[in-house]
């Protein structure tokens, strides 16, 4: 519980300087909002008061302050570039990056996990340089080129979806699947590939235990090694890494979404950072770190709860 | 080898066992090196029979005791209960022969309790419903000395003495003709170490098993066994009863052992000059020859196990040209 605590203050300090420092850095960068919005033929009394109306005459401190407070309140200002409430840009946006980053890390754990327990089944046997190679492949492919040769494949040349047409899941679920399983394999193979080589690692360091001799010594085949003792032991030193996989999945699919003209968060923030739309960069930024330190936590308490070994020292 | 004993008694019969130890370096840059670590080992066990085996680390007798139990290749041939390794399933091999380990808590799955780590060589060889299988655990647990309620927690929660108790009872739960104890109570205080040898000791009052105990303490393996292998750089310099091994040893190296285990009895320590180095190594001299006061030209070869009993001594062999 006090492990609980602790983790939990780490991670408002970390929202709050994450928030800072995000803050800090677009009010240093050049660049004048509203001679932005206005052109630079505007008048300077123009821009002037624009810089009233948007606040941004006022010292950084007072900015800051009023932009977390509102923050707080769920009001995240307003897009220059939609001339809307970046609140309401993001509920339209968010659930089509969720689907992506869910479909892509399910992927990930269904294909990667009986994977890597698979390489390490066959360890010294030509399948393990196979496997290797493929992994190898897997991880060095940038997921951009992946979507590029999907596009050609899959979309232009075999017509299994329409590139750039994305369909909204309210419309038609079953075509919103099938078009976003391509992005969603596209962010998902380079991932995955880490992952095999870690279940595999893992495995086989936890092949070398004691236990395992002493299982075998007792008349266990050698399957119910591999699951019962094994698979167990390795997973728990696989979970740290999902909080890895997640964040890498997030940042994947800011391009991916570019590439497959998906309308999600990341595409959102790719057009906000091109149109200087500050408002709007600001609050996806923090939007994202901050989820990306909520899994991270999530997965420090999931760790908490499977682990006897950390579960016991609390207990004492 | 001679055998005194005719050949269906003996619950384990290791025949000229040799092994070898390959290091296969670095991929192209490989230098294979071929090293021996057990050379020409020769030994029986009999029914209900506690056979020590002593050597300092890295003598080979923890090797010979994972190739008893068919962990590692070897060459020559081992029998246990009449089964030889390889011949019958490994599962079917495990019924008659089962291990305790030096270290308790990493030979124990951290994730598993206590009563499933004892339950699974029962579960493993489909001996019995569940509700049985619990009451043997219960049962087992009390038998090494420790209560029923201990089913349920985890080897952390366990001292190293009862963690001890588990994996000995986890052996004893299929019933084995012979265990291999490597070690097993080295890892334990001096105090909680002798609490397990008395231990098997009661055990062995109750049950029918045979022991093959491994350890570097003379002392030790003399007050748990009947009989006593030396073992010196992969082969067996002296073997004989406990008691001619103890207290008539022949072999210089056995000497050298007991000299140096402290007695404060007796100020001489004449023979712990033998720790010195005495001579550079000869390839395919006696193993024991660059330690050795005595050895001469005529050791620069590998001498036989030969039996040297007498005063009514049953056997007591000993590698060694000049005894």
């Amino acid at each position: 519980m006090k492990y609980f605590i602790r983790k939990f203050l780490i991670l408002i300090l970390t929202v709050f300087l994450i928030s800072l420092m995000t803050f800090v850095a677009f009010h240093v960068i050049p660049g004048d909002p509203a001679r932005l919005i206005l052109g630079t033929s505007a008048s300077e009394e123009a821009v002037e008061a624009l810089r009233e109306k948007l606040g941004t005459n006022m010292p950084l401190t007072v900015q800051y302050r009023n932009w977390i407070s509102g923050f707080l309140r769920g009001d995240f200002g307003t897009s220059i570039k939609y001339r809307m409430p970046v609140a309401s840009l993001m509920h339209d946006r968010i659930p089509v990056t969720t689907l992506l980053g869910v479909m892509s890390l399910v992927l990930i754990l269904l294909i990667g996990i009986p994977l890597g327990i698979f390489s390490a089944r066959v360890r010294n046997t030509p399948g393990e340089h196979v496997l290797n190679f493929i992994n190898i492949l897997g991880i060095s492919f940038p997921n951009f080129f992946l979507s590029i040769i999907f596009i050609w494949i899959f979309g232009l040349t075999l017509h299994w979806f329409t590139p750039g047409r994305y369909i909204s899941f309210d419309r038609d679920w079953a075509g919103c699947l099938r078009f976003m399983f391509w992005p969603a394999l596209s962010v998902a193979i380079p991932q995955t590939a880490v992952l095999v080589k870690y279940v595999r690692t893992a495995m086989l360091e936890q092949l070398r235990e004691d236990y395992v001799r002493t299982a075998r010594g007792k008349g266990v085949g050698e399957t119910a090694i591999l699951y019962v003792h094994v698979f167990k032991n390795a997973i728990v030193a696989v979970v740290p890494l999902i909080g890895m996989i997640i964040a890498s999945v997030l940042s994947g699919s800011i391009i991916i979404e570019q590439v497959y003209g998906i309308p999600g968060i990341g595409k959102l923030l790719i057009s906000s950072v091109t149109s200087r739309d500050f408002p709007l960069t600001q609050t996806l930024v923090v939007y994202i770190a901050v989820i990306i330190v909520v899994i991270n936590f999530l997965v420090d308490i999931v760790i908490q709860i499977i682990d006897p070994r950390i579960r016991l020292s609390d207990r004492s | 080898m001679d055998n005194t004993k005719p050949a269906g008694e003996d619950i384990l019969r290791v025949e000229h066992v040799s092994n070898y130890y390959s290091d296969n370096g670095l991929g192209i840059l490989r230098n294979r090196k071929r090293s021996q670590v057990l050379q020409d080992v020769s030994l029986t066990i009999g029914k209900d029979e506690f056979f020590g085996l002593v050597g300092e680390s890295g003598c080979g007798k923890s090797t010979l005791g994972n190739a008893i139990l068919g962990l590692i290749p070897y060459e020559g041939k081992i029998t246990v209960a009449g089964l030889e390794h390889g011949r019958v399933s490994r599962k079917e091999f495990t019924r008659h022969i089962q291990a305790v380990f030096q270290d308790p808590l990493s030979a124990m799955n951290p994730r598993r309790t206590i009563g499933d780590t004892m339950k699974e060589p029962l579960m493993a060889h489909g001996i019995g419903t569940p509700k049985e299988q619990e009451a043997a655990v219960r049962a087992m647990l009390e038998t090494v000395g420790l209560d029923a309620s201990y089913a349920d927690r985890y080897p952390r929660e366990l001292s190293g003495g009862q963690r001890q108790r588990v994996c000995i009872g986890a052996a004893l739960m299929l019933e084995p003709e012979l265990i291999i104890a490597d070690e097993a109570i080295s890892a334990l205080d001096v105090s909680v170490g002798s609490q397990i040898l008395n231990l098997f000791r009661t055990i062995d009052v109750e049950r029918d098993f045979s022991m093959l105990f491994i350890s570097h303490n003379l002392n030790v393996v003399y007050y748990l066994c009947d009989r006593i292998a030396v073992m010196y750089k992969g082969s067996i310099v002296e073997m004989g009863t406990a008691d001619a091994v103890y207290n008539d040893p022949m072999h210089p190296y056995t000497r050298l052992l007991l000299s140096a285990i402290p007695d404060y009895a007796s100020e001489d320590d004449g023979d712990r000059a033998l720790l010195e180095r005495f001579r550079p190594p000869v390839e395919g001299a006696c193993a024991f020859y660059h330690r050795c006061p005595h050895a001469t030209d005529k050791c620069k070869k590998v001498p036989e196990l030969r039996n040297k009993a007498y005063r009514g001594e049953e056997e007591h062999l000993v590698r060694c040209f000049y005894l």
